[in-house]
């Protein structure tokens, strides 16, 4: 009757080992998912940065050909002021999501990658300066055009 | 298409290339001026609205990345190279006080 009893203890013991062990491999196989769901996680936000600053880096190179147009009239001039106006608020969101992957930056993480999207942040910033310098600031300065105007004579 | 320069221009290119961290700049400018047509070069940002002599400031990448101002006068197919700075411009208040944009009306 003990010797059953005794069997019986060590088949639950031998059972909740088996079972133990068997969950813990289990685990460690979820562990490896876990390691490799964050793996993506990483390249899929390296792949956002990325097209975000491709996308940034191509506003950039649009607003800076608009320097190019000639004899823009009044209605032209209030778009541009008002796409000055949606840069600067591009600029501000771009600005905060910076702020907020800056601590991955620091610890090594797509630290290539976030610090071409801050480039991309500032050439924005520079891009809607320079666009409001050639429509609205320098255009009122008389030195700057008398002196264009006379070297257009030359 | 002849290339030239003003003594400012001179001055701040010396100044840079002779420091490491913009080591690339001497190459940036060969491969962005030399040997382009005045349409190639008519790129970047235009400063003073011109179409007959467009004042340019251009964003060059390389180490740091720099920026160059030129006037292009193209009936004479002709450019001049006005002034560079970094774009992380070391001694930044003192290139803000030159004010690049307007160094074209000083120097005219």
């Amino acid at each position: 009757m003990e010797c059953l009893s005794n069997k019986s203890k060590i088949q639950n013991t031998f059972s909740s080992v088996r079972d133990f062990s068997y969950s813990e491999k289990r685990n460690l196989m979820s562990e490896n998912e876990l390691n490799n769901a964050f793996l993506d996680a990483m390249l899929d936000l390296k792949s956002s940065i990325k097209n975000k600053t491709k996308r940034i880096f191509e506003v950039n190179d649009n607003i800076e050909k608009l320097t190019w147009f000639n004899d823009l009239d009044d209605e032209c001039l209030m778009l541009t002021n008002d796409l000055i106006s949606a840069a600067k608020d591009l600029h501000s969101s771009l600005v905060r999501q910076y702020i907020s992957l800056d601590f991955l930056r620091k610890k090594g993480v797509a630290k290539e990658d976030i610090k071409e999207f801050k480039t991309s942040i500032d050439e924005l910033k520079e891009t809607y300066q320079d666009l409001e310098s050639v429509f609205f600031y320098l255009p009122e300065m008389p030195e700057f055009v008398e002196t264009t105007k006379q070297l257009s004579l030359v | 298409m002849d290339l030239y320069c003003l003594e400012d221009f001179k001055v701040e290119f010396e100044k840079l290339n002779s420091k490491k961290s913009y080591k690339t700049i001497e190459k940036d400018l060969i491969n962005y001026f030399f040997d382009k047509s005045s349409q190639e070069l008519s790129s970047g940002t235009r400063l003073n609205n011109s179409v007959v002599i467009p004042y340019i400031k251009k964003r060059l990448r390389g180490s740091g990345g720099f920026r160059c101002y030129y006037l292009l006068i193209i009936k004479d197919d002709a450019l001049y190279l006005m002034f560079v700075h970094p774009k992380q411009a070391q001694g930044a208040l003192r290139i803000l006080q030159m004010n690049p944009k307007l160094i074209f009306i000083k120097k005219f």
